[in-house]
């Protein structure tokens, strides 16, 4: 095994264990956050970003070939379905009128926020953003 | 039917046809001729739609944007893992909204992808020119409201 | 030296299964949320996490078996597993 090689399979070994680690983290956040908009979150950016490093790890693995361009072609969509497919979920569910979860003390920092934001009418924090929508059932799951 | 437009279309979908194939025998680089001509034909007037001038320049400063893009977003995933990964899970979500500078379809797509992607926070809808936006915790909604990544896309798209 | 020793004896395919098999246990958790979630919404979202992963699962399993094929199924997937969610969340 030369030089080149070994270096290759280092690279490659690193960038798997990277992206593993943050699709598992992914995942892990995917169960644990209380709502749906939090699991988001986790979805959206650690398993675009943990795939890409994984692809990328296998286009070091396999050197400048017709497969390595077949990768990069999924790279690049997967780049960019990953966040508008949720955005697309997350955009149904604000429209069938599901309602963000809010931990206990963040009403009042909400209101102050409101009051005395500084860039006015620009940036008002909507605490009750599902007024004015379908609201019906709301407490269909978190 | 755009003539100009039909053989650039045909010229991109021919060479993904090589890319993707491989193959360089005579049947196979037919069938592609062939495949290539129709597809061509069916869409060849939904690839070109509305691209204004300065095409050349929008593309070179989104190439130059895509580092600080890769960035965020190496960023947002080791915030997103900390925030999992802590057993005391320090999160406060709130939805938050925005009126947005940008007038292009293609340059609000770029900032609510973007938006999606850089730590903490994810698009939920735009109605018109009001971005809803679905903020982790307070800090990453305070940041994107400051408004520095708005400011990038519209330098990308010349709307600045 | 040990690093060449431990690639002489373990060798790359097997870093490719062992990624493969914690892909696997991933999607198995993701799958929890798939039954258990409140909400049609937590299961559209499971189905997508779980799809994703399939995707680099299906690279994964070109390299292993060193056939090409893989690569061109994955990307019809990742096509596929797009327009599914958008046309699961239009409904």
């Amino acid at each position: 095994m030369s030089d080149t090689t070994m270096i290759t399979n280092m690279l490659t070994i690193m960038l798997l264990l990277v992206g593993v680690f943050f699709m598992l983290a992914g995942t892990i956040g995917f169960v644990r956050f209380p709502d749906f908009y939090s699991r988001m979150h986790a979805t959206g950016k650690c398993d675009t970003l943990g795939e890409g490093l994984m692809l990328v790890a296998l286009i070091v693995y396999g050197g400048a070939t017709f497969v390595s361009v077949k990768i990069l072609f999924l790279i690049t969509f997967i780049l960019l379905a990953n966040p508008t497919s949720t955005h697309a979920i997350a955009k149904a569910a604000y429209d069938v009128g599901l309602e963000p979860w809010r931990s206990f003390d963040s009403e009042e920092v909400a209101w102050l926020n409101t009051d005395n934001t500084g860039n006015t009418g620009n940036a008002s924090n909507t605490g009750n953003s599902g007024e004015g929508r379908a609201g019906e059932d709301g407490g269909e799951g978190r | 039917m755009n003539i100009k437009h039909f053989i650039a279309t045909y010229i991109i979908v021919f060479a993904f046809w090589l890319l993707l194939s491989a193959h360089f025998d005579s049947f196979h680089v037919g069938a592609g001729i062939i495949c290539s001509l129709v597809v061509a034909y069916g869409t060849h007037d939904l690839l070109f739609t509305g691209t204004g001038n300065h095409t050349l320049t929008k593309t070179l400063r989104f190439i130059a944007y895509l580092p600080w893009l890769i960035y965020q977003i190496v960023l947002a995933n080791i915030d997103v893992a900390k925030r999992a990964l802590s057993p005391r899970m320090p999160i406060d979500p709130r939805v938050v909204k925005f009126k947005t500078i940008l007038r292009g379809d293609v340059a609000r797509t770029a900032l609510a992808n973007s938006i999606t992607l850089t730590p903490g926070t994810v698009t939920i809808d735009i109605v018109d020119d009001v971005f809803y936006v679905h903020a982790i915790a307070k800090e990453p909604a305070d940041d994107l409201l400051e408004g520095a990544m708005e400011r990038r896309i519209a330098h990308v798209f010349m709307e600045d | 030296m040990t690093g060449a020793l431990l690639f002489g004896t373990i060798g790359m395919v097997d870093v490719f299964l062992a990624m493969a098999i914690l892909i696997v246990m991933a999607s198995f958790v993701s799958l929890y949320r798939g039954i258990e979630g409140p909400g049609i919404f937590n299961r559209i979202i499971a189905v997508n996490v779980i799809g994703t992963k399939t995707i680099v699962l299906l690279v994964l399993i070109g390299f292993i078996y060193e056939r090409p094929d893989f690569f061109d199924i994955a990307l019809v997937y990742a096509i596929l597993n797009f327009i599914m969610t958008i046309a699961a969340t239009r409904y």
